[in-house]
């Protein structure tokens, strides 16, 4: 039940950072994701920890103690692979002895483990068979079992579900989860599937080109996104462009879209007049309406923004329906499967509820880089 | 404009069956999705239209005429892989002519079409880049060019987004069945997703085990499952077996109305976002309301998903579109519950009668 923590983590290939500035902790007991696109970091972050990779910069606490330059074997984690990494020739129990042997445990701790955790995972009546009879699932219980019978309290998996079948890869996050706090492990998951990590993780550490972004729960990462790309990158949103236009003791009002005003809640830290933001809302909080009779004439409501219907797509769960703004821009909304259908065409007015807006300053580059995902 | 017309198709892999009797009919211009788990069928019924993989039996037509034996390169499809297969050492321009360059076809010609076909697929201006220059979704673009500047009237799309990141597949997926209408091809694309599907497709045809189980809109195959596998493939769901008569379905003691009009033992499918949550019992719905309590609760996303035991101890899990009401929902664990279900969202099939279809 170990307790990580990453201080001042960077890691260089001659001029490439792999990783920087990080600094996090994985609590005792936590199973914590690392999400990100390909070559943000998260491999490197896993490896750092097992030993296989070792920082350029930085250290690496393992319940309090350094052990950032420790070898691998020195280390009590273990590290499951996406591609098993299993025997083909040995069996099943010969491939899980394999994990303790390589530790030199003695012969009766391996015994007893390797038989206790086969029957966790399910393998106790299959031992003796060769693990290339077993299917892509069992092979992965044969991985959990080799690295449990080690001891390792500290599970690293990388991709682990990558090589099963969607509907078995459903199953399995289950299983997964329900080991690794029936035995009170910390693991830390890599993925780049973020419905994945979301079903298993209690927090998942959002990274981009090496850095940290936000680490939350789920929950955080949805509602309470603090960084543009965690509110880009992390289910679906929309961004606009905006600026201050008023502040009050009780709510700022942002102008979008050159002549739409948004009235919302006092963000914290509260922006000045002025300022220039970004304001993201999600896809499936834009409230859509049908626009009135001669509504569109008058002058503009505040928090409406008026466009017509583009598509309204039937997906069965839900509805995706597409929105021309003015100026050219569309919006992507997500409805419940059954809301009011709209044929292309027709008039709506889009209503942003106050509470469903997320206001970012707006990013030094540019926001678009902030958005990119390479 | 091509259609398609596939009879009784049998076709075989290493000794095993893959394609099992299949048959229908593609009409001119129509982009159909194909769905279902890996190996049941979608891949091998674009392998068999190429002519990649051999018919086993039965016959293949394309706008009427019998291709069952016509060689892959005489049959005007163009097969565009999960992995795109560009040359990575030629020019967009060497991509896309390089179906007519090897089969020496009038080249100033040709360039003039690849031209304008790049033009139509927004790629003007890039036809001296190379593949790795180019983003995923613009390489996938030069696989459809050549496709089309080759003469392919049929595009085969295998798995085409797999292999792409969740957030660049949802800025192309439309990209290609738009493209793919304006280039008045018709066009068959396999998929395991369901969203996907329903989104490309004019209609969809879902396989399991090398059969079709069933074709039709998007909307049909959805709310109309013909069988328990197809209801329980495009949307995470409560299994349950019960009882019916008169439309009344009992599961475990607690009865619910159904539009079925079957009798007797049945299976009972019930779509986790079809199970509507209320709080405080404010609902719609004037039937099919229970009462229970909340015991566990996980956001995944666009959804946050439910786990309720209901009074009468019947366990069943309801998924909600992420909303307002919905933020730190761990507030609700424990707490008590309403559910409500509309009639025509609980299916119904009779027990037993497709059991060696099950999906999982």
């Amino acid at each position: 039940m170990p307790e990580i923590v990453f201080v001042n983590i960077e890691k260089r290939y001659g001029e490439v950072i792999a990783v920087k500035d990080l600094n996090f902790t994985i609590h005792d007991g936590e199973y914590l994701g690392l999400l990100g696109p390909s070559g943000c970091g998260k491999t490197t972050s896993l490896r750092m920890i097992s030993g296989l990779t070792k920082p350029t910069t930085g250290k690496i606490l393992w319940n309090g103690e350094p052990i950032t330059q420790l070898d691998p074997q020195d280390r009590d984690i273990g590290y499951v692979f996406q591609n098993f990494a299993i025997f083909p020739h040995l069996t099943i129990k010969e491939n899980i002895e394999f994990g303790p042997k390589a530790k030199n445990m003695r012969p009766r701790d391996i015994e007893d483990n390797v038989e206790q955790y086969a029957k966790i995972v399910g393998l106790s009546e299959k031992l003796d068979l060769f693990a290339n009879s077993l299917d892509a699932p069992d092979l992965q219980r044969v991985g959990l079992a080799r690295v449990l019978a080690t001891g390792a309290k500290t599970l690293l998996l990388d991709e682990p579900l990558g090589a099963l079948d969607f509907k078995i890869r459903e199953q399995f996050q289950d299983e997964l989860l329900k080991l690794v706090k029936d035995l009170h492990l910390t693991a830390i998951h890599v993925t780049h599937d973020q419905k994945e990590a979301m079903a298993i993780c209690d927090r998942i550490g959002v990274m981009k080109k090496g850095k940290m972004i936000q680490i939350g729960t789920p929950n955080d990462l949805l509602f309470y996104p603090t960084q543009i790309f965690t509110a880009h990158f992390i289910g679906e949103s929309d961004f606009f462009e905006g600026v201050i236009t008023r502040t009050s003791e009780t709510h700022n009002e942002v102008q979008i879209l050159s002549n739409i005003i948004l009235k919302l809640p006092i963000a914290k830290p509260s922006p000045s007049l002025y300022d220039k933001v970004v304001v993201g809302i999600r896809r499936e909080f834009f409230d859509l309406r049908p626009m009135g009779e001669d509504e569109s004439k008058r002058s503009l409501q505040k928090n409406m923004i008026p466009g017509r219907i583009i598509s309204d797509r039937y997906l069965g769960e839900k509805r995706r329906t597409f929105v021309q703004l003015k100026y050219g821009r569309t919006l992507e909304i997500k409805r419940l499967p059954h809301a009011r259908e709209y044929h292309p065409g027709d008039q709506v007015k889009i209503y942003v509820h106050p509470n469903s807006v997320n206001i970012f300053n707006m990013p030094d580059t540019s926001l678009d880089e902030a958005l990119s995902v390479t | 404009m091509v259609s398609i017309t596939l009879e009784n198709i049998v076709a075989k892999k290493n000794g095993r069956i893959v394609l099992n009797n299949v048959s229908f009919h593609i009409e001119q211009g129509e982009y159909i999705g194909l769905l279902g788990p890996t190996g049941s069928g979608p891949s091998f019924t674009l392998k068999v239209i190429a002519g990649i993989n051999p018919i086993e039996s039965g016959k293949l037509s394309i706008n009427g005429e019998d291709m069952t034996n016509v060689p892959p390169e005489d049959r005007n499809t163009g097969f565009i892989f999960e992995q795109f297969n560009l040359f990575p050492h030629m020019t967009v321009m060497d991509n896309v002519l390089y179906g007519p360059r090897m089969r020496t076809l009038n080249l100033d010609e040709k360039k003039r079409e690849a031209r304008e076909i790049l033009r139509m697929v927004r790629l003007d201006g890039r036809e001296g880049a190379y593949p790795k220059e180019l983003s995923g979704g613009m390489q996938q673009r030069v696989g459809i060019a050549r496709a089309v500047v080759s003469g392919a009237q049929i595009l085969l799309l295998d798995q085409p987004y797999r292999a792409l990141d969740a957030k660049i597949k949802a800025e192309m997926r439309f990209e290609i069945s738009e493209l793919v209408k304006e280039l008045g091809l018709t066009a068959l694309h396999s998929t395991h997703e369901t969203e996907e599907a329903m989104m490309i497709s004019d209609r969809i045809a879902i396989f399991n085990q090398g059969k079709l189980q069933q074709i039709g809109s998007p909307e049909d195959i959805f709310e109309q499952p013909t069988n328990q596998f197809v209801a329980g493939f495009l949307a995470e769901s409560n299994l349950y077996t019960g009882s019916v008569e008169n439309q009344k379905l009992e599961v475990n003691g607690i009865h619910f109305r159904t539009k079925s009009d079957l009798s007797g033992p049945v299976d009972v499918i019930i779509r986790h976002h079809a199970v509507k949550l209320s709080l405080d019992g404010d609902m719609e719905e004037s039937e099919n309301i229970f009462s229970g309590r909340i015991t566990k609760i996980r956001v995944l996303g666009e959804f946050i998903r439910f786990n309720i035991k209901l009074k009468s101890g019947l366990e069943i899990i309801s998924r909600q579109l992420l909303s307002l009401q919905w933020r730190n929902p761990q507030r609700l664990l424990r707490k008590p519950a309403f559910i409500a279900i509309r009639p025509e969202d609980i299916k119904v099939f009779a027990r037993g009668k497709d059991k060696h279809q099950k999906y999982s």
